[in-house]
């Protein structure tokens, strides 16, 4: 066995030391993910949802291609791990896996683009934080 | 969930079954929850942080926070599965305390619907969500 010393990257994430904690992050697999959704140079958002919009199973066309769409959504849910504020966007675009159409590829991009904004953002985990656990639940 | 102020569990889900009031689909996350905080506080002693307080399981629906704390027989849950109820016993063996969290600071928000850019990133911050520092 070799020692490899301190995890500084690992199947996408990252880990960043800092005096004041640990910051974990998905930089390069999201910039990976941008390409292959093919959005380079697409303008960012600053919300990875639209507010009031309904998704409907029946609305719009289908894709030629529900392969790329399942790809991309399967990749978002890895990204979940260091952004979990696009936990419920996500969970809704993957309701469509099935049969994918355009309106929900749109909502994939729109995430896409989000996090194309805001790329090196991450979960931090300070030092000396307190050692209470401290739980939320709500349901809508 | 939060280890003092580190996110470290999280879960967003459908629902798996219709529920006939919103105090009924909160009871359901409430209790999933409690297995969660059951699970997290093992593990903790496990690795030698016994929990010595109940962990303090906030939700913004009062009247399933009744629910949970009052073992008396209710009319409209006669229908919840006794395993959904197991969040009851954890409450009388005080392993979980139940606050009532007004809905503008309920961080679970997040996981639940569409928000507004400001209420977005205001959310953001109490998730620990950041940019990388610059000094690394």
């Amino acid at each position: 066995m070799k020692e490899l010393g301190r995890l500084t990257y690992f199947l996408g994430l990252e880990v960043h030391y800092h005096h004041e904690g640990v910051f974990l992050n998905q930089q390069k697999y999201i910039q990976d993910l941008v390409q292959l959704a093919g959005l380079t140079n697409a303008t960012p958002v600053d919300t990875p949802m639209e507010v009031n919009v309904k998704y409907r199973r029946d609305e719009g066309d289908h894709l030629d291609d529900p392969t790329q769409y399942r790809k991309l959504v399967g990749s978002l849910i890895y990204v979940t791990i260091t952004r979990p504020n696009i936990s419920f966007v996500v969970r809704t675009v993957s309701m469509f896996m099935q049969s994918p159409r355009h309106f929900q590829l749109s909502a994939v991009q729109r995430i896409i683009r989000y996090l194309l904004g805001t790329l090196k953002r991450g979960l931090f985990f300070p030092v000396g934080s307190s050692i209470k656990l401290q739980a939320y639940s709500d349901d809508n | 969930m939060f280890l003092g102020n580190a996110l470290i569990s999280w879960k967003c889900k459908k629902r798996d079954s219709v529920s006939k009031s919103s105090t009924e689909a909160e009871y359901r996350a409430m209790s999933a929850a409690c297995s969660e905080i059951i699970w997290l506080r093992g593990l903790l002693t496990e690795l030698g942080f016994s929990p010595e307080q109940p962990t303090l399981l906030h939700a913004d629906n009062t009247s399933a926070i009744q629910i949970a704390a009052n073992p008396v027989y209710h009319e409209r849950t006669k229908h919840i599965e006794v395993d959904c109820h197991s969040i009851r016993e954890a409450y009388d063996r005080r392993i979980i305390n139940l606050p009532h969290v007004s809905t503008s600071i309920q961080i679970a928000d997040i996981f639940t619907k569409s928000l507004t850019r400001q209420r977005h990133n205001f959310l953001l911050g109490k998730l620990m969500l950041v940019d990388l520092p610059a000094s690394i």
